[in-house]
């Protein structure tokens, strides 16, 4: 799941940084937006079945690599 | 005085001098028109009434001129077609043009036609007889077709008639330094016969008695010993694309002590940028670089302009130049109107050395020839498909390709301004942005960077995305950044960018 959901990052971030540095401040870094963090909850309850609502978690729990990773595990 | 005219006077003149050297031989000016002579009355005494433009197929051999001023004194049409085209591709034009002979000066098999190879030619350009001069072409005949790699679809064969090349010729020879300063020199010929550009070195050499000196595809793998082989040449005058000069400049040892004979750099089919002018100007002190910009369409360049240090400090990308004599260029808006000086249109090409249009193809020629009604009379006009405006200067500038212009988020970008900006950036050499296809819509953009100072690390990248935001509006700055240490190239020496879509 974390090599998947790191592939659809670096597509959606366009940088493969989020595979080196998984700490990575994506919203500090300028690398999602907030059209890209949409296109990532739907990414995410395509590949993983994993349905997150903006308004359930904020951005901030979800800015680097390794939280997304921790939120998606927490709800599969 | 036409093309051929001008070459004869030159081998009367002096029929010792070289006329062409490669690593595949040598031919002077006395051999190359006896030999001429002679093939063209071998090729008219085999096809008769045939009056089909045939196809001349090789490398960079001493022949290849042979075989092309020859099919011009037999009054026929040359297409000439370089080995590193792909067999698909030379069936295609061979089927095309549709001539029982082909001249072939390397190895090539086509099932159904005459291959006259090297063994033939060899006996051929001895033949006992000569072709008379009233065989020649006339102005209005076509001298060559060159066949465009044309980014979709089947290839667009450009005539070029006698007439087109010679009054580009009359000009290409005065660009810089005056024909008599140049006579006698030697030029750099690197470009495949089957590119435009070279018909730049080649026919303006030729007319003004100077040598060529042809840097073949194996050379070139090899940047120390192409070097070398340069060297021994002595080169004076330069033709080729930015990217080959680019190529050289990798090289620490490409300066005026490798070439101290270097007068004079021509650029044209690609985008110059002040990295590489400035470089060479830097190098080769005592040389002029000179920029110039024209499609095949219109026989090679149409506009010339020699670089300065203040062109390069000032804050835009480098100009194009100003029309030659015998060119007119009206922008085009989209409504088409012609632009207010200053504004931005299509380029349009006016003037005598427009082709007659696209071989055989009516329908691709009415889309972007035109006869447009002056006040010198009838002019032929084509429509460029580049963007461009004048600048206060009087120098005309090269915006971008209007089909590299895309929607994305509603927006209309023009990939070339992107690139521009980049170049702007300190340390970028040369870039390239594509976009990034989902299906048929656009999901972001990629920029392509070489620079040499750069690692190409995650702060690097960074960088760049973060300068040009202090650039371009946000939505046009290329969501990802990719370091390359050298763009891919077409065989035509331009960036690949097909390859580059791949890439992203």
């Amino acid at each position: 799941m974390e090599e998947k959901l790191l592939d659809i990052l670096e597509d959606i971030c366009g940088d493969e940084i989020v595979k080196e540095d998984h700490d990575v401040n994506l919203v500090e870094e300028d690398l999602m937006d907030s059209l890209d963090y949409t296109e990532l909850l739907i990414a995410i309850e395509e590949n993983f079945g994993v349905v997150i609502a903006p308004s359930e978690v904020t951005r901030e729990q979800m800015n680097t690599p390794n939280k997304i990773i921790g939120v998606i595990k927490s709800k599969m | 005085m036409n093309i051929l005219g001008k070459i004869k006077e030159r081998a009367l003149a002096d029929p010792a001098r070289v006329a062409f050297h490669s690593q595949a031989g040598t031919i002077s000016y006395g051999k190359l028109w006896d030999s001429s002579d002679r093939l063209a009355a071998w090729i008219d005494d085999r096809l008769g009434d045939d009056r089909k433009p045939i196809v001349v197929y090789g490398h960079k051999s001493p022949l290849m001129l042979v075989c092309f001023l020859a099919c011009a004194k037999s009054g026929r049409t040359y297409c000439p077609i370089d080995t590193c085209m792909s067999e698909g591709r030379v069936i295609s034009i061979v089927e095309t043009v549709d001539n029982p002979l082909i001249l072939a000066t390397e190895d090539l098999e086509i099932p159904g036609y005459f291959v006259a190879d090297s063994s033939v030619l060899s006996g051929a350009i001895n033949y006992d007889s000569k072709i008379s001069e009233k065989k020649w072409n006339k102005p209005e005949d076509t001298f060559y077709i060159i066949f465009t790699s044309g980014s979709t679809g089947a290839p667009k064969g450009v005539q070029i008639t006698d007439e087109n090349l010679s009054r580009y010729v009359d000009w290409s020879q005065t660009v810089g330094d005056s024909a008599d300063d140049k006579q006698g020199s030697t030029f750099l010929n690197q470009a495949p016969f089957s590119f435009d550009l070279s018909v730049m070195d080649t026919y303006t050499a030729l007319a003004t008695g100077c040598t060529l000196w042809g840097v073949d595809r194996m050379l070139q793998k090899d940047v120390g010993k192409m070097l070398r082989f340069m060297k021994e040449g002595n080169l004076n005058y330069w033709v080729s694309t930015p990217s080959f000069a680019d190529m050289c400049l990798a090289d620490p040892h490409f300066n005026s002590t490798l070439l101290p004979g270097m007068r004079q750099f021509m650029f044209c089919g690609e985008k110059l940028t002040k990295g590489t002018a400035e470089e060479l100007m830097d190098r080769f002190p005592e040389a002029k670089v000179i920029n110039t910009y024209g499609p095949t369409e219109s026989t090679v360049a149409v506009t010339s302009v020699e670089i300065t240090r203040e062109m390069i400090a000032a804050d835009r990308c480098l100009p194009i130049g100003q029309p030659k004599p015998g060119t007119e260029i009206r922008l085009i808006r989209e409504d088409g109107t012609v632009a207010a000086h200053g504004g931005k249109g299509e380029i349009q090409i006016l003037g005598d050395t427009v082709s007659p249009g696209y071989y055989m193809n009516d329908i691709k020629t009415r889309e972007v020839f035109s006869i447009i009604d002056c006040e010198d009379g009838m002019e032929r006009a084509y429509r460029t498909g580049d963007e461009g405006f004048f600048g206060e200067d009087g120098m005309l500038y090269y915006v971008g390709r209007i089909d590299l212009q895309v929607k994305f988020h509603g927006y209309r970008i023009e990939l070339g301004d992107i690139e521009n900006n980049l170049l702007k950036i300190d340390g970028v050499q040369a870039a390239a942005v594509v976009p990034k296809w989902n299906e048929d819509k656009i999901r972001y953009l990629a920029a392509f960077v070489a620079s040499d100072n750069s690692e190409g690390g995650f702060e690097d990248r960074k960088r760049i995305r973060e300068t040009l935001k202090t650039m371009i509006p946000e939505y046009m700055v290329p969501k990802k950044v990719s370091f390359i240490d050298r763009l891919p190239m077409t065989s035509n020496g331009k960036a690949d960018r097909k390859r580059l879509e791949e890439l992203v």
